[in-house]
């Protein structure tokens, strides 16, 4: 028979799979380019989540830590499938990654972002999605990964302009949208 | 400027910066503008995953496998000690709140910021752009065309006497598409943008909030930004008096 601990230890697992999953997800897929990975590390930072749940001490920061505990499998992945070291020179080396199994439902910016990611560096990639998809502060992420505050500007700095360069332009106006009539404010046609 | 985009409303590297704009006029108003319109853009977009379909289910069985050796005591996180069945259903509320609690906390300054943004863009959209796709003063046709020109359902809330429905046109925020409706009232000119909180990755307003914006736009004195949900839609209104500012 479950004791009290047992139904609240559940219900506050369940409670971060619902809030949780669904960035966790987003992130893994944004670190890795592939689906399938991206779920193996789900699997494995919500295995070990419910494994060290005493360990969250600080419920407001529940997202936080498991963000940290899904870094840490993905540099473990990383690791454990690399020959070459994780640190590598330079921005505009590609990394050796399997071609990213796309998500066929899902916008085409979505996978211009994703081509664009796969071509940063791990080193400017991680502060990157820390800081525009996990949405971390500066100062968090240097206290994160233990590097200088301007180190991480710097490599915000770069990792953006390599995105916006590799990024598609923002649409104008799609095909099929061209102006029935063009009104001015005042009434009177131009 | 593109290090204090990062930083939230109210932070003072970021204060500095849109005091700076603010004194170096409308070209520095636009770039400042489209570095935050270009991180939205960056931020929605990287949003755009779908998890794998049972995805959650899969993750809410992990603790029917985990060995009982595994399970975690959780007297450590319980703030007061077992005394029965009686205070489990107690202590049950109180692990729920707390974590529904922390969620906001955790999301409510991010959502401050992307409130920010775009109450940024659709001020900028409101002080420069006049022209109407489609003039029309009745709500059912132009909700029709619109849906038809922006691709999702456009549906016009009651906006009260006083305020006449002028007509519309597909826009843009940032990089994405919303349905902008023009109404006029007394001496005013109001913009009412309809967008999918989803799409742009805020929380949907389900409580009117005002976002009052940082800093002038393009040289002019700050609009009030409303922002609302009603019938599964969501808005942002922005106005100013008709005839300058």
């Amino acid at each position: 028979m479950d004791t009290s601990d047992d139904i609240a230890a559940r219900a506050l697992y369940d409670e971060l799979v619902g809030n949780c999953a669904a960035d966790l997800f987003a992130m893994a897929y944004r670190l890795s380019g592939q689906r399938e990975v991206a779920e193996d590390l789900v699997q494995e930072a919500f295995t070990e989540a419910w494994k060290s749940l005493p360990a969250l001490r600080d419920r407001t920061r529940a997202r936080a830590w498991l963000m940290q505990i899904l870094r840490f499998r993905w540099l473990h992945w990383l690791r454990a499938r690399s020959t070459r070291p994780v640190e590598k020179a330079g921005l505009d080396l590609v990394e050796d990654r399997a071609a990213p199994r796309a998500d066929p439902a899902a916008p085409p910016m979505s996978d211009a972002v994703q081509e664009a990611l796969d071509s940063l560096d791990e080193r400017f990639r991680s502060p990157f999605l820390m800081v525009f998809l996990q949405g971390m502060s500066c100062q968090e992420v240097a206290r994160e990964l233990d590097i200088p505050l301007g180190t991480v500007l710097s490599r915000l700095h770069r990792a953006r302009a390599a995105l916006r360069r590799l990024l598609p332009a923002r649409s104008a106006e799609p095909p099929g949208t061209a102006p029935l009539r063009l009104v001015r404010r005042d009434g009177e046609r131009p | 400027m593109a290090d204090a985009a990062l930083t939230p409303p109210g932070d003072p590297q970021r204060e500095r910066v849109e005091a700076e704009v603010a004194l170096a006029g409308p070209w520095a108003e636009q770039l400042w503008l489209e570095i935050l319109a270009s991180d939205e853009h960056l931020r929605v977009a990287l949003r755009q995953v779908r998890p794998p379909p049972g995805l959650l289910e899969r993750l809410r069985a992990v603790p029917d496998s985990a060995p009982p050796s595994a399970r975690p005591p959780m007297a450590s996180l319980l703030s007061r000690p077992r005394a029965g069945t009686r205070i489990v259903a107690g202590v049950l509320v109180l692990v729920l709140i707390g974590v529904m609690a922390w969620h906001r906390v955790a999301s409510r300054a991010e959502d401050e910021r992307r409130l920010h943004t775009v109450a940024l863009l659709a001020m900028q959209d409101h002080m420069h752009e006049a022209d109407m796709v489609v003039r029309a003063a009745d709500p059912a046709r132009l909700s029709l065309e619109l849906s038809r020109l922006v691709e999702f359902t456009v549906r016009l809330p009651e906006m009260g006497r006083g305020l006449k429905l002028l007509g519309g046109r597909p826009c843009h925020l940032g990089s994405h598409r919303v349905a902008l409706t023009l109404w006029s009232g007394g001496d005013r000119i109001s913009s009412l943008y309809q967008f999918d909180p989803g799409e742009l990755g805020i929380e949907r307003p389900d409580r009117p909030v005002v976002v009052r914006p940082h800093g002038p736009v393009a040289g002019r004195t700050p609009c009030e930004v409303l922002f609302w949900s009603e019938a599964g839609a969501s808005y942002a209104l922005v106005s100013r008096p008709a005839h300058g500012s």
